[in-house]
């Protein structure tokens, strides 16, 4: 199943640093999936990608597509931002716990329904000039 | 709990008020950091009765990348003509800083390697670009590929737990907003604060958001100081006559988070102070209920609330009414932030600590003014990084 697509006419504010490790993520992304990477002696999931599982120390990792829906457990809207954040201020971001069990952080897009604590939303992909990031939206 | 012979005192300090070091009408305008800091650090040790000769170590709190001057420590240590058989270094690590100078310091005087030592720091970035100190904060509080991209700064984090703390508990904005209220009416008696005009409940909720639900009066403002605290054995505070206050506990934890956890929990708990909190208060051989006055390190308004419930002081969801009702005024029976905190007083980041620690010596001397608490033998101060993942405590007490 892939996550929803959305264009973005913007370059990512900061440039993203893809590494030997986390180039599945990234190239997931690309792909419309978004994976977690999932410990393979202990099956703990961890967002952003960590090189050693932070349960058990073990380096093999499965990459494992998220459904990519989730609940908002919290909001805030940013009013200021350096420059180069600038046209994306302000912004809506949000604190999501997945299906997965996984809490991150991201933007959520504006498409009219508000973000409020509990409400469920999902993952999409953003494509930007110069690549692909995530954000999310409310359903 | 530590034999008196062991331990530390606070035997003099010096501090600036908090401001704007590069506005034109600022007592300070037109000196560089050495120059300011060379002063407060030679009243500091004036106040302990010392001299330079006496001093074997100093601590200094890293400076904000607007500082010039690099190795600012081994440089200051030539500027004060100091000659140290124990560390002179700078230290860092986001908003604990200025408690670790301290931790460091006394650290070198328990440890043997100095009879006496500064913890000292100068913060002189208001004159800075605000992009470049914001685009700062946005890397020190999320992964830079990760995280920081969606540029949230580290009042973002709080105004998240805001949201959050106001939803779980049903409690309203103007509520947490009281907090700024009480910091400005104790702000005004603290002749080193930033800011000490009063203000309206009304005036803090008519102020433009910054990071929603907290708008600019509910957020730290950018804030410049100087302060030297000076360490030493109590044996040599004793043997001076002059008066001093006791390191009696100290207690560090980090929660193993970077601003949350990957995994869903509880945010607003801060599990950190409540450790930390715990083993100073252990160490000191005393009770919660023993504690006179609390420091706490808070940037907003909504962090004193999280961090007064963390600790214990008040069931959870009950902070805001605990406030309301005037118990942590200097009147009420749990003082926290007499100093008027970050919102009155100041926010000098890598100097929070150190202004924190400098408030409880002011209250157990009897030295606070119009915002003295009646006779308080020991004060709690904390500080914290991240979204209070780590927290530094230290319980100050007056000799027995």
């Amino acid at each position: 199943m892939k996550l929803p697509t959305v264009e973005l006419g913007l370059r990512r504010p900061l440039g993203i640093e893809q590494t030997v490790f986390n180039q599945p993520f990234w190239q997931g992304l690309s792909n419309g999936q978004f994976l977690l990477a999932t410990c393979k002696n202990c099956g703990r999931r961890s967002f952003p990608p960590k090189a050693v599982c932070p349960g058990c120390h073990d380096e093999d990792f499965d990459w494992v597509p998220a459904t990519g829906k989730g609940v908002i457990y919290s909001y805030t809207r940013i009013q200021t931002s350096p420059p180069i954040y600038g046209l994306l201020t302000p912004s809506t971001l949000v604190v999501i716990d997945l299906e997965e069990d996984v809490r991150l952080l991201s933007r959520l897009l504006p498409n009219g329904n508000s973000g409020a604590v509990g409400t469920p939303c999902r993952l999409v992909i953003t494509k930007h000039p110069d690549g692909v990031f995530f954000a999310a939206e409310v359903i | 709990m530590q034999a008196k012979s062991d331990r530390v005192a606070i035997i003099g300090a010096a501090a600036l008020p908090i401001g704007k070091f590069t506005s034109p009408d600022n007592a300070y305008y037109g000196y560089l950091e050495h120059e300011i800091l060379s002063r407060v650090a030679a009243s500091a040790i004036q106040d302990a009765g010392l001299t330079r000769n006496d001093i074997d170590a100093a601590i200094f709190t890293l400076n904000p990348p607007t500082t010039k001057q690099l190795g600012f420590a081994t440089f200051m240590t030539a500027q004060l003509g100091l000659t140290c058989r124990g560390l002179v270094t700078e230290v860092s690590q986001l908003g604990i800083t200025g408690g670790l100078a301290f931790d460091v310091a006394a650290s070198q005087v328990q440890l043997g390697y100095a009879d006496y030592a500064l913890a000292l720091g100068i913060v002189r970035q208001s004159g800075g670009n605000p992009s470049v100190a914001l685009d700062n904060g946005i890397r020190a509080v999320g992964d830079v590929n990760f995280q920081a991209p969606f540029g949230i700064p580290p009042i973002g984090w709080y105004a998240l737990d805001c949201n959050r703390y106001m939803a779980e508990f049903n409690v309203t904005r103007e509520s947490i907003a009281q907090v700024t209220v009480k910091s400005r009416e104790l702000a005004q008696h603290n002749p080193i604060a930033q800011f000490p005009k009063t203000v309206t409940l009304q005036e803090v909720m008519d102020q433009r958001p910054i990071v929603e639900p907290l708008g600019l009066y509910e957020v730290p403002a950018r804030g410049d100081g100087a302060i030297c605290l000076v360490v030493g054995t109590e044996a040599a505070a004793a043997k001076s006559g002059l008066p001093y206050v006791t390191v009696n506990g100290r207690g560090f934890f980090h929660e193993g988070a970077h601003q949350m956890a990957d995994q869903p929990g509880d945010l607003i708990a801060f599990p950190s102070a409540a450790a930390a909190a715990q083993s100073a208060i252990e160490q000191a051989g005393m009770t919660l209920g023993d504690i006179d006055l609390f420091e706490l390190y808070a940037p907003c308004t909504i962090t004193e609330i999280l961090v007064s419930e963390a600790l214990g002081l008040f069931p959870r969801g009950t902070g805001c009414e605990a406030l309301a009702d005037g118990r942590t005024m200097p009147s009420g029976d749990i003082p926290i932030n007499t100093s008027g905190g970050c919102l009155g007083r100041g926010h000098p980041p890598q100097i929070t600590g150190l202004y924190g620690l400098f408030e409880i010596r002011e209250q157990l001397l009897g030295r606070a003014g119009a915002r003295q608490v009646p006779q308080p033998k020991h004060g709690l101060h904390t500080c914290e990084l991240g979204n209070y993942n780590a927290t530094l405590a230290h319980v100050i007490g007056l000799p027995q």
